[in-house]
């Protein structure tokens, strides 16, 4: 075990050294990384996707004598072939039909589902909350203005404020390039403002997982390669 | 001319700046310290949702519901995203929920597998009966659609080379009417995909983890309830760990390590597959398991430690810049 | 035969894409049609990967200064490829324990280390570029520095922790809003085009 734990942390020092500038050990170390990643990816592919996705069916279909569903899957088999003829520089575009089978069918498959998801559930959530009720409550407002507190405010401002924000977003992507509309010019600086909130959380989230993945080797090394090396050569 | 101050902290080597950075992150790694965080309402949402699901099977026992867990990241997001993936694993299995897990790349093949056993371990879960880890069910859009009607016919044998109808865990969940809960992980825009398939085709329940980068993008789908929680970021792994924490100190107590090795205590039935895990545990294992179980929270600390430092720099850095303009507008 | 021919191919495929989703009586054929989906990605994804194999070995034999750090990707590759096939025949053996063992302290401390130095770069850059240049500017990096303070809030800073609360919940969902549906729009806009043949980049240059 401390074997493989130490060099998982001089291996990760070596990567670390790039800090300092690049060297020799860094270099190896990234060469390394590449080496394992393809060995990994080759084995995978022929353990899961060729022998599971393609061997696996058949045989079964067979030993199950399931002969219609064997036919089909000889089919899928056959036309999946084609894209063996990448290997010749002539008979190269015959992979063509299996890429325009399965792109078709996955664009065809995604379009009503990406436009409930995308489109019509999102301008429904700006309409009303999750419980059908609506955004744009004058009440509450009104129920602010008879007893103010913070948390009155929060519930009287941010469904206005989302409604608004979601409206000038899209004015500014949809017709902000050189427009003299008054509504647009209008949108253009409260759009900037949502915007750069947006991304200015966003960053400061980026941050904060960066950080994290560099804590997380830190981890390793102080919490658990430090204390099995103490173990180990302690006991 | 001396220079002014404001020019010199400008050129400040950046090396130096990484010297200082790795001795902030170090200190509260060294010094034990933890973060106790508040849980925020998204997170709890989605520790909800799982009791939910496990006082559904107490009132249902011959129809449970089940978890599906998908792995979608790689090693890269490790560090952020094994404490999330964890500690809901932990939840489910302490609540012996019936748990599916999969990866969504084949990088993470590996990586899906050693977390799904090391977790189950901890509760001595049996292979087939209370889990199963179906791989990498490569097209991942038509695994998705599959689990609408029958995963065991679109993958034929579980990772293992076991066949699917063999299992009995697959034999009562096989489609997405007895899963409860879909909980993605990830470091990519793979939630945004499984709103897109799941929840839109089938009404299914969303719970996301996702790396703090990502966390800002899913908002959206948060207000209109496609997805019903989501943890971001170490800070939401922090939280989710402190709660499942809580209950695991309530239903088998502070001694964890004990109760660990109690379940491979009474050597009645063979019943755990080698393949998957050894039973029983070896000195360094067991403090592994204990230690998985503070990762996020003791990350947090050296977390708040980098920002207070970043943000002393953004000031400095900002007040230079003012003191410099001010003094070029003299000129 | 060429283009015609795939391009017809997408347009059927594509209807019945549509159809399958739609129209619950075809549910079973549904299936068989994602039966065929996962085989023919398959040979895809084996061909990407026969393709990755060749673009290391030719980088071997092109001589470069570099020579020696080649051998090591390529021998690296080998060797994992051997131990993880006799691994996958003969389960539980070592081989399979040696290939577990180099993905695990191999590949992915150096996959995570790789990515951890971005927290360096980061800071640096924040130190060099985050500035409060103009308004637009000043507004990103109080945002920023207001959603680093809330997630890490403790005692007196609580306050910061409800701030961000908000931020995230009103503002950002809004901006994000806007991009979603930009995207959504952009999705939808794209697969009609491939089914209907307007879109054709995916079947590559040539004739």
């Amino acid at each position: 075990m401390l074997f493989w734990y130490t060099v998982a942390v001089l291996l990760s020092l070596a990567i670390f050294s790039f800090l300092w500038k690049d060297n020799p050990l860094y270099k190896f170390a990234e060469h390394l990384f590449v080496g394992t990643m393809v060995g990994y990816t080759i084995v995978m592919v022929f353990s899961q996707i060729i022998m599971r996705k393609i061997v696996d069916p058949i045989t079964l279909a067979v030993h199950n004598h399931q002969y219609l569903n064997l036919i089909s899957l000889i089919i899928a088999t056959l036309i999946g072939l084609l894209y063996l003829s990448r290997f010749s520089q002539k008979a190269q575009w015959v992979s063509r039909y299996p890429i325009s089978i399965t792109v078709g069918f996955w664009s065809g498959y995604a379009i009503v589902t990406s436009f409930k998801t995308n489109i019509l559930t999102q301008v429904r959530g700006t309409v009303v909350d999750d419980m059908g009720a609506p955004l744009l409550n004058g009440e509450l407002l009104g129920d602010f203005i008879k007893s103010p507190s913070w948390s009155s405010l929060d519930l009287a401002v941010s469904g206005p404020l989302l409604v608004f924000g979601v409206i000038v977003v899209l004015i500014y992507f949809f017709f902000s390039i050189k427009n003299e509309n008054p509504m647009v010019r209008f949108a253009n600086k409260p759009a900037l403002l949502y915007l750069m909130l947006g991304f200015g959380a966003s960053f400061g989230y980026t941050f904060m997982g960066r950080i994290s993945l560099f804590i997380g080797r830190m981890n390793f090394i102080f919490n658990e390669w430090w204390p099995l090396l103490k173990q180990t050569i302690g006991g | 001319m001396k220079t002014p101050w404001y020019e010199k902290i400008a050129s400040v080597d950046k090396k130096i700046l990484y010297v200082i950075m790795f001795v902030v992150v170090m200190i509260p790694l060294l010094a034990k310290w933890t973060y106790n965080p508040d849980v925020m309402d998204e997170v709890q949402d989605i520790y909800d949702e799982v009791e939910e699901i496990y006082a559904y099977n107490l009132a249902n026992p011959d129809a449970p519901m089940g978890i599906l867990f998908s792995f979608d990241y790689g090693p890269s997001t490790s560090a952020e995203l094994d404490p999330m993936m964890m500690s809901v694993l932990r939840h489910a299995f302490l609540r012996k929920i019936p748990v599916v897990t999969w990866v969504a790349f084949v990088d993470s093949i590996d990586l899906g597998k050693r977390i799904t056993n090391f977790i189950a371990k901890e509760y001595g879960a049996v292979y087939g009966e209370d889990f199963v880890f179906m791989g990498y069910p490569y097209p991942m859009t038509a695994a998705v659609v599959a689990f609408g009607s029958d995963v065991r016919k679109f993958l034929v044998k579980d990772f293992y080379g076991n066949v699917s109808t063999d299992l009995p865990l697959l034999n009562k969940i096989y489609n997405y009417k007895s899963i409860g809960l879909i909980v993605t992980v990830s470091g990519t825009s793979m939630p945004r995909f499984w709103v897109t398939y799941a929840n839109t085709l089938y009404g299914k329940k969303i719970a996301t983890g996702t790396t703090a980068v990502s966390a800002a993008d899913f908002y959206p789908f948060l207000q209109t309830k496609q997805m019903i929680g989501m943890m971001g970021g170490l800070r939401g792994a922090a939280e989710y760990e402190k709660l499942v924490y809580e209950l695991e100190t309530e239903l088998i107590g502070t001694d964890t390590e004990m109760y660990m090795q109690s379940v491979y205590k009474q050597n009645t039935v063979q019943k755990w597959d080698t393949k998957v895990f050894t039973p029983g545990y070896t000195e360094e294992e067991l403090r592994e398991h204990i230690s998985t179980r503070m990762t996020a929270r003791t990350g947090m600390a050296s977390q708040a430690a980098a920002h207070f430092f970043v943000i002393f720099l953004i000031i400095l850095a900002n007040l230079g810049y003012f003191f410099k303009r001010r003094a070029e507008n003299k000129r | 035969m060429k283009r015609t021919l795939p391009l017809a191919l997408a347009f059927i495929f594509g209807l019945i894409g549509i159809a399958v989703q739609i129209v619950p009586a075809l549910k079973g054929f549904l299936n068989t049609m994602l039966d065929w989906m996962a085989i023919i990605g398959s040979f895809a994804l084996a061909l990407g990967v026969s393709s990755l194999t060749r673009h290391h070995m030719t980088k071997i034999r092109r001589k470069h200064k570099d020579m020696f750090f080649s051998y090591v990707t390529f021998v690296t590759m080998l060797f994992m490829m051997i131990i993880g096939l006799i691994g996958y025949f003969q389960p539980e053996s070592l081989y399979q324990r040696l290939f577990g063992n180099m993905y695990n302290y191999v590949r992915v401390p150096l996959d995570a280390s790789m990515f951890a130095l971005l927290a360096f770069f980061i800071t640096s850059a924040a130190y060099r570029a985050f500035r409060a240049r103009t308004w637009l500017a000043t507004v990103l990096l109080v945002a920023g520095v207001v959603v680093m303070m809330g997630r890490v809030a403790f005692g007196p800073f609580m306050i910061f922790n409800d701030i961000t609360a908000w931020l995230m919940k009103v503002p950002t969902t809004a901006a994000m809003r806007g991009l979603t549906i930009g995207i959504g729009l952009g999705i939808v806009a794209t697969s009609i085009k491939i089914v209907l043949g307007i879109e054709r980049s995916y079947l590559g240059g040539g004739e």
